[in-house]
C-alpha cells in the first residue's frame, strides 16, 4: 500500500483517511488481521505513536476490532463499510461540486456534463 | 570497571612501547657483551694490531652511543604515547566517546594515570637493568656498580638508600606523568591553541615545582646543617673548621652538610624529594580532575 | 517520571549565553525533535545531558537523576561528528560497547553492520562518509537505553542513507524509551516526530506534538520552523 502524506495536516488523520480507502479497495479485506502497529508504521515511515492513535480512532468507528488473541483486525460489518463507503462518496461528490462552482458551471450543468460523459 | 578501562589503556599503547624496549634490550644487551671487550681489547691493541685496534676502538665509541640513543629514543617514546594517548581520547576526536563511558573521571584518569606510570617506570627499571648487566662485564661501568656494591658489603646505608631512590623513582613517574595530564587537561582552557596552552600550561607547572624544590630543600637543608651544629659529638658531627665556614656563611648550609656525612645526606634528599613528589602529585591529580569535570572543553 | 527533564537550564561560555532558562520534560515512548537554526543551543543542550558540560545555572535531569555514571548507563549518545578513532576497527568498537556498555545488544549490532556490509575488519578510515555514519548509528542504536540523544544524525548524508537512518531509529522504537533528534532538516524527518521543541537564541519558544501543531496551524512544522526562524 502507498502512503502519502502532507506535511500541514494531522497526520494521524491523514493515516485514518489512507487506511480507510485501503479498507473499501479490498486491500484490507473484511474480517483480515491489520498487521501490527509497528510493521505499518515503518511501512508508512510514521511514528508508532501516531499510527496507534489512527488505529485507535478507526477501533472508535468500528471500522476495525481489536481481539484479545488474534490482534487487530477488519470489522466483517458489511453495514459499517457500506456506510464508509457512502460517507466517502458523498464527500468526493461535494468536492466535485465545489469545484463545478468555482469553475462557474451551474450544478444542473455539471449533471448533463456527467450524463454524457458516462454515455 | 577500572580494570577494563586499564586494559584498553595497555592495549592502546603496548605495541609501539614493547617494541622501542626490545629495541633498548637487544641494543643494551649487545653493548653490554661487546663493549667490555673492545674497550679491553682496544687498549691492549699496541703497535702491532694497530689498524685492529683502532677499528674496535670506533665500534666501541659506535656502540657507546648507539646505547645512549636507543635509551633516550626509549625515554621519549615511552613519554609521547602516553602523553597522545591521554590527549586524544581525552581531549581530542575520541573524547566523545571517552566521556560518555559510563565511568567516572577519577576512574579515567586513574586508569590512565596507572598505565603511564608503569610504563615510566618500566622505562627506568630497563635502564638500571642494563646498568646492572654492564656491572658483570670489565669495563668503566662494572668498576663504578662494583664499587657501590662493596660499599653495601661494608655496611653503610646504601640499602636505605636504593630502597629510597626506588621510591622516589616510582612516585616521581607517577607524579610525573600527572603532571603531564594536568597540563593537557588545562592546556586548552589556557588558550585557543589546545597544543600551545598545553605546552605553557607544563612550562608554568614546571617552573612552580623548581621553586617549591628549591624552596623545601633549601630550608630543609639549613635545619640539618643547623641541627649539626647545635649537637657537637653526633654521628654527624661537623670537625671545628666546617662549623666556623657555616657560622661565616650559613648560604653554604647545603655543600657543607653533604660533606659531613654522604649517604645520611643523600637519603635525607632523597626522602625530601620523594616527599615533595607526592604532594606535586597530589596537586596535579586535583588540577587535572577539577579541569576535567568543570572545564571540559571540547571541540 | 520524565525521562529528560531541563528546569531553567542555563549555560553561559563566558558572556555568551548558549541555553537561557530552558525549561521542559520529555516523557518515556517517544520520539522528539529538537529543533533550531545552528547555534540555537541543541549541541549544548545534548553535551548537558551527556555531562560534556555542567551547567551554569539551573538544572538537567536524566531520568531524575543529574547527568554521571549512572545516566550514562541508560543515554545513548550520537554525537554530530565521528567519534571512532580513524585506526579502529569495526570489530575493536564492537568489543568495546559489549565491554562497557550493559545494554549493548552484540547480536543486533552484528546483524546491522551485516546488511550493510561493513566487515568486523576493516578500518574505520576506509568507510566512506555515508558509511561511517550509518555504522556510528549501528551502535548507538543496538544499545537498549532510555534514552537515545542524536544530534544532527542526518546532515550532510545522501537521500538514500537518511532513509536507512530514520527507517532505522523507527525501527527501534520502543514504549520505555525516548529518542531526541537534534536536528535543523526538518522537512524530512517530521513524519516520525511525536514532539517538537524549538529552541531560539538558547530559549524554549515552542513544545507541543506535532499533530496538534498542525491542528493549530494548519501547516507543517517545517512551514512553521521557516517562520518562527524568518530572519
Amino acid at each position: 500500500m502507498k502512503w502519502d502524506f502532507r506535511g500541514d495536516r494531522p497526520i494521524y488523520a491523514q493515516l485514518v483517511e489512507q487506511i480507510q480507502l485501503g479498507i473499501l479497495r479490498g486491500e484490507y479485506p473484511p474480517g483480515s488481521s491489520v498487521p501490527s502497529v509497528r510493521t505499518l508504521a515503518l511501512e508508512a515511515e510514521v511514528n508508532p505513536n501516531t499510527m496507534q492513535k489512527a488505529l485507535a480512532e478507526l477501533e472508535t468507528q468500528g471500522l476495525l476490532a481489536t481481539h484479545r488473541t488474534a490482534g487487530r483486525t477488519v470489522t466483517e460489518d458489511e453495514r459499517r463499510i457500506g456506510e464508509l463507503k457512502e460517507k466517502m462518496a458523498q464527500e468526493q461528490i461535494k468536492a466535485f461540486l465545489e469545484g463545478m462552482a468555482a469553475l462557474g458551471i451551474s450544478r444542473e450543468d455539471a449533471v448533463k456534463m456527467i450524463a454524457k460523459e458516462v454515455n | 570497571m577500572l580494570s577494563k578501562l586499564v586494559k584498553y589503556e595497555f592495549k592502546a599503547t603496548s605495541r609501539t612501547i614493547l617494541w622501542v624496549f626490545l629495541a633498548f634490550a637487544v641494543i643494551a644487551a649487545v653493548s653490554a657483551i661487546f663493549f667490555g671487550n673492545l674497550v679491553t681489547q682496544a687498549e691492549a691493541g699496541g703497535t702491532a694490531t694497530d689498524t685492529g685496534g683502532t677499528a674496535k676502538g670506533l665500534a666501541a665509541v659506535l656502540l657507546f652511543f648507539a646505547y645512549f640513543a636507543s635509551m633516550a629514543v626509549m625515554m621519549i617514546v615511552v613519554v609521547v604515547v602516553v602523553i597522545s594517548r591521554f590527549a586524544r581520547t581525552m581531549l581530542g576526536r575520541q573524547a566523545y566517546l571517552t566521556h560518555t563511558l559510563p565511568a567516572s573521571r577519577e576512574q579515567l584518569l586513574l586508569a590512565k594515570l596507572i598505565t603511564g606510570s608503569i610504563w615510566s617506570i618500566a622505562s627506568t627499571g630497563l635502564v638500571l637493568l642494563s646498568l646492572f648487566l654492564f656491572s658483570l662485564r670489565e669495563g668503566g661501568w662494572g668498576d663504578m656498580v662494583k664499587g657501590l656494591r662493596e660499599m653495601a658489603a661494608e655496611g653503610s646505608p646504601i640499602g636505605q638508600s636504593i630502597t629510597l631512590l626506588a621510591l622516589l623513582i616510582v612516585v616521581s613517574a607517577t607524579a610525573g606523568t600527572l603532571m603531564f595530564y594536568a597540563a593537557i587537561s588545562w592546556g586548552p582552557n589556557l588558550l585557543k591553541n589546545r597544543v600551545g596552552g598545553s605546552i605553557l600550561a607544563f612550562i608554568i607547572l614546571y617552573i612552580a615545582t623548581q621553586i617549591a624544590s628549591f624552596i623545601a630543600l633549601l630550608g630543609a637543608f639549613s635545619g640539618t646543617a643547623m641541627d649539626a651544629l647545635a649537637a657537637p659529638g653526633a654521628d654527624s658531627a661537623m670537625d671545628a673548621a666546617a662549623q666556623e665556614e657555616l657560622l661565616a656563611d650559613p648560604s653554604q648550609s647545603f655543600a657543607i652538610s653533604f660533606s659531613v656525612s654522604d649517604f645520611d645526606s643523600m637519603n635525607y634528599l632523597l626522602g625530601m624529594q620523594t616527599i615533595l613528589w607526592v604532594c606535586f602529585g597530589v596537586v596535579f591529580w586535583l588540577l587535572a580532575r577539577y579541569m576535567l569535570r568543570r572545564k571540559l572543553n571540547l571541540a | 517520571m520524565a525521562i529528560l527533564e531541563a528546569k531553567d537550564l542555563t549555560k553561559r561560555f563566558g558572556q555568551t549565553p548558549a541555553l537561557e532558562k530552558a525549561s521542559f520534560a520529555l516523557e518515556p515512548g517517544r520520539i522528539v525533535g529538537l529543533l533550531g537554526p545552528n547555534g540555537s543551543g541543541k549541541t549544548t543542550l545534548i553535551k548537558l545531558a551527556n555531562e560534556l558540560l555542567v551547567p551554569t545555572e539551573g538544572e538537567i535531569l536524566v531520568d531524575g537523576m543529574k547527568p554521571g555514571v549512572e545516566t550514562k548507563k541508560i543515554v545513548s549518545y550520537l554525537p554530530d561528528c565521528m567519534y571512532f578513532d580513524d585506526h579502529m576497527k569495526v570489530g575493536d568498537c564492537l568489543e568495546l560497547f559489549t565491554d562497557f556498555y550493559e545494554d549493548f545488544d552484540a547480536g543486533k549490532a552484528q546483524e546491522m553492520l551485516a546488511q550493510l556490509g561493513i566487515k568486523k575488519e576493516l578500518l574505520f578510515k576506509t568507510l566512506s562518509k555515508g558509511t561511517k555514519e550509518k555504522a556510528q548509528l549501528c551502535f548507538v542504536m543496538s544499545r537498549h537505553a532510555k534514552l537515545y540523544l542524536l544530534d544532527e544524525p542526518i546532515g550532510g548524508v545522501d537521500p538514500a542513507a537518511r532513509d536507512y537512518i530514520l527507517a532505522t531509529i523507527l525501527k527501534n522504537y520502543n514504549e520505555d524509551a525516548t529518542v531526541v533528534i537534534s536536528t535543523h532538516l526538518i522537512a524530512d524527518i517530521e513524519k516520525i516526530l511525536d514532539e517538537v521543541v524549538f529552541l531560539s537564541w538558547g530559549r524554549v519558544v515552542r513544545h507541543q506534538s506535532t499533530d496538534e501543531l498542525r491542528e493549530q496551524t494548519g501547516k507543517s512544522v517545517d512551514e512553521v520552523f521557516r517562520e518562527v526562524y524568518k530572519c
